[in-house]
């Protein structure tokens, strides 16, 4: 039981206000009460930094821009071996037979035949819109189609572009469509020579197969045929982006991290739009 | 100057529709401040990349180049973002030193970049989103008849707009740093990362 008497005393006792000079006591006192309160305020503060920030990341994802996309990678150390290879590719294959395309081909015929293999994989994005429900741009995409493979000489010019002011309104694939359905990435993978994926576009990747028409020209034709194919088209539109990988492997610090992280990013803006 | 009683109310109507006039445009032209100050710096920046090639021209057109990205960028901003919660375990002179070593960094990445691709540049700027002191301005860039979208995110600071992000083809190059610029704090500390931006930057 408390003594009222004795509680009484004690506050009055404590009472400083009454002192002109502050005791020893008091100064012990005030000195305890500031060493309670400052750990509280820096931690407030920095609670409010960290709020401050995460706030303006919100405004971020809010405004698009697939920040914040966290995708396992259980297979880490095979995919880096992959990146590896796939470097090795590049600077041992890929680029010196790009160059010397490159300098027998002319710039114009490079990207007219860039514009045919884009052309020869509409028919993937037409039906991805309308899997969509898109059916303004998937109409848009089989116009452009139409136009193209007729007008544009089996693609090679983009004559919807210029002459009817039609740009593609962004391609469509069946990853993406799974993504706009809800599926998630699962985890990420890269493969060989076809380089960054997830598990969802790699099973979106093998669908789309069904619609591209390469597989139906090149059906029953040799593997040799359809190797020269895939081929001719990765020299093709790698000898328009020569310097690009190079500069990426300059800016970054862990190529195979940044690459992972771009990847993850666009994907995750391209299902958005 | 005199003024008589008729002149009035047709002083007035010239004074009302000057004001209905010219008042928006001023509004306008204050709005739409983020995306003209990138447009102008970005056209001056294709301008002086058409000017012409050679080593030392080169050299020349780059000093101006990083001239008008500095007036443009908001260095602590970026700095910050890109070290996310990192940054607070620095102290002012580690702040400092990995401000000028990172931004350096970019402004190199991105003049050689340009360098690379500067065959048939163009750019338009259509559109901008802004709330309070951030913005979000949406350009397209043309290269090889292809658009690349290019979003620059600015903020407020002083009273002047500075870019802190630059997003292409939907990637934002500060969150694909600061992925990269953790797992290195996390690991091997900030002096491992500044070691890591000194052999970058050649400093």
């Amino acid at each position: 039981m408390i003594n009222p008497a004795k509680f009484q005393a004690e506050v009055i006792d404590f009472g400083p206000a009454k002192r002109k000079c502050p005791s020893v006591r008091d100064i012990v006192l005030f000195a305890s009460l500031l060493f309670c309160f400052i750990p509280g305020t820096i931690l407030a503060a920095e609670q409010i930094e960290q709020t401050e920030f995460q706030a303006k990341t919100d405004w971020d994802v809010d405004f698009s821009n697939g920040e914040a996309v966290v995708v396992r990678d259980p297979l880490e150390p095979v995919n880096r071996i992959f990146f590896q290879f796939n470097d090795k590719f590049y600077f041992w294959f890929l680029k010196p037979v790009s160059v010397v395309y490159g300098d027998a081909v002319p710039r114009d015929f490079r990207l007219s035949f860039r514009n045919c293999f884009n052309n020869l994989i509409s028919p993937v994005s037409i039906a991805n819109n309308f899997f969509q429900g898109s059916f303004a741009d998937g109409s848009l995409e089989a116009f452009r189609f139409l136009i193209n493979s007729t007008m544009g000489i089996l693609g090679l010019a983009d004559a919807a572009r210029d002459v009817f002011g039609l740009p593609s309104p962004g391609r469509e694939d069946l990853g993406q469509t799974l993504g706009y359905f809800g599926v998630e990435n699962g985890f990420y993978l890269c493969w060989p020579i076809l380089g960054p994926s997830t598990l969802r576009d790699t099973v979106g990747m093998a669908g789309d197969a069904f619609l591209r028409p390469s597989t139906y020209l090149l059906d029953g034709s040799s593997a040799g045929v359809s190797a020269l194919f895939f081929t001719g088209k990765q020299v093709n539109n790698t000898s328009l982006r020569i310097g690009e990988y190079e500069d990426f492997l300059e800016a970054t610090f862990d190529p195979y991290l940044a690459m992972r992280d771009a990847y993850l990013q666009q994907r995750s803006q391209q299902i958005k739009k | 100057m005199r003024v008589s009683a008729g002149r009035l109310p047709f002083l007035f109507v010239t004074f009302c529709c000057t004001i209905m006039f010219i008042g928006p445009r001023i509004v306008d032209a204050e709005e739409q401040v983020p995306l003209s100050q990138m447009e102008e710096t970005v056209n001056k920046i294709i301008d002086i990349l058409q000017e012409g090639s050679g080593e030392e021209k080169w050299q020349q057109q780059k000093k101006e180049i990083v001239a008008l990205i500095d007036k443009r960028l908001n260095r602590e901003e970026i700095a910050r973002r890109a070290l996310a919660r990192h940054w607070r375990d620095l102290n002012s002179r580690q702040k400092e030193e990995f401000s000028t070593l990172f931004l350096e960094l970019l402004k190199d990445t991105y003049i050689n970049r340009l360098r690379n691709c500067s065959c048939e540049n163009e750019a338009r700027f259509y559109e901008q989103r802004k709330r309070g002191d951030r913005a979000i301005v949406y350009s397209m860039a043309i290269k090889d008849k292809q658009e690349v979208p290019i979003d620059y995110r600015l903020v407020k600071k002083d009273g002047e707009w500075g870019v802190y992000d630059i997003v292409v083809e939907g990637v934002s190059l500060i969150s694909n740093y600061r992925k990269q610029f953790d797992q290195i704090m996390s690991r091997d500390g900030y002096s491992e990362l500044i070691k890591r931006l000194r052999e970058k930057t050649g400093n």
